[in-house]
């Protein structure tokens, strides 16, 4: 198994173990094994957005209800969304999980993705508490302990999940 | 729509909401559509959205993929669901059975001094039938309870409605509010 493949399977185990009444996002390709896993499972649906601002609505309104909600999206994504994600998801003080592949960092250097690390950086960090992490060597309670600060804090908590050198 | 007999948008929401042999969920964009729920049909399963424009929908199709058993209605105006256009495909995309959204029609975004909105000349039963199918997308004017429950989800309604002439109703109720009703009537 590739090393891509293995980091998107140990991430769907983390989604798994923490029992999300659903998963919801839009692909990058850090994200895409963990989706298709998502996609397969029978356990959570997995609803596929066409825009990043929808998954925080369709995780809001799972939230509302009490259930748990994770969402998939790439930073540049995660900076679509910010009106929904501070008129909502923080004026309503709504736990999720917003996993977000963090493009852009020094192990990850595509000319195409520095700006968006670079606006991920100054915006989102400025916003709401983000938690780094390497994809590959994550832990594998992470998504749960995710849970429990969200839940704690009541407030979605952020993890920007990286490559490394 | 000048010149037409039509409904105030509070009496087509209450219309819309009469078509459900037990009440729905329904979830409300913000302002007018908010107020004019809040206006003519409070109830602790309606779910005001207060904060971002545009969301009911995908606020609605969130809460309706974790309550299948429950009907859920976004509630939404023809500006705000301009601006969550695509969540329109992402229903249709997810197969949402449960979940139907009805679009307020009155071509102006009431609540921010009547600006004209860019969809006024938009045909959105075209674009409602285009997405969800000729069979699950009408004119409220259409349907009848009856009709309603042969229709197969996720379902759409268009309502062309009159510009308010009466002074849209504050919502008075605080997001903390809000949450903590809904949380409570959503429990399973």
């Amino acid at each position: 198994m590739s090393e891509q493949a293995a980091s998107g399977e140990k991430l769907f185990r983390s989604i798994a173990a923490a029992k999300p009444k659903l998963v919801t996002g839009v692909p990058d390709g850090m994200l895409a094994g963990t989706i298709m896993l998502c996609e397969a499972s029978k356990d959570f649906p997995y609803i596929a957005c066409a825009r990043e601002e929808e998954c925080i609505g369709v995780a809001c309104g799972a939230a509302m209800a009490g259930e748990r909600a994770i969402v998939l999206v790439q930073n540049a994504g995660l900076l679509n969304s910010l009106g929904a994600f501070a008129t909502m998801a923080l004026r309503y003080q709504l736990p999720f999980v917003v996993l977000t592949t963090n493009r852009g960092v020094l192990a990850d250097p595509n000319s195409y993705d520095i700006e968006k690390y670079m606006a991920f950086e100054s915006s989102v960090k400025t916003l709401t508490p983000v938690f780094s992490y390497p994809l590959a060597t994550m832990p594998d309670d992470l998504v749960p302990a995710a849970f429990k600060w969200s839940e704690a804090a009541r407030r979605p908590a952020v993890i920007a999940l990286e490559k490394s050198l | 729509m000048a010149g037409k007999n039509l409904p105030s948008q509070k009496d087509a929401i209450v219309a819309a909401l009469a078509l459900y042999e037990t009440r729905p969920f329904a979830v409300s964009d913000i302002g007018s559509q908010s107020a004019w729920l809040k206006g003519g049909s409070h109830h602790a399963r309606n779910l005001y959205v207060s904060g971002p424009m545009g969301l009911a929908s995908s606020v609605a199709l969130g809460l309706a993929a974790v309550r299948r058993k429950e009907e859920v209605l976004a509630v939404c105006g023809d500006g705000a669901l301009a601006m969550n256009l695509s969540s329109l495909v992402t229903i249709a995309g997810a197969k949402q059975t449960n979940l139907a959204v009805i679009v307020l029609d009155n071509g102006i975004y009431e609540y921010t001094a009547s600006v004209p909105t860019p969809t006024r000349d938009l045909d959105w039963l075209a674009v409602g039938r285009a997405i969800f199918g000729a069979g699950s997308c009408f004119n409220l004017s259409d349907l009848t309870a009856e009709k309603w429950k042969t229709i197969p989800g996720p379902r759409m309604i268009v309502a062309d409605i009159a510009p308010s002439i009466e002074k849209t109703p504050l919502l008075g109720m605080s997001p903390a509010q809000i949450r903590a009703a809904f949380l409570e009537a959503s429990k399973v």
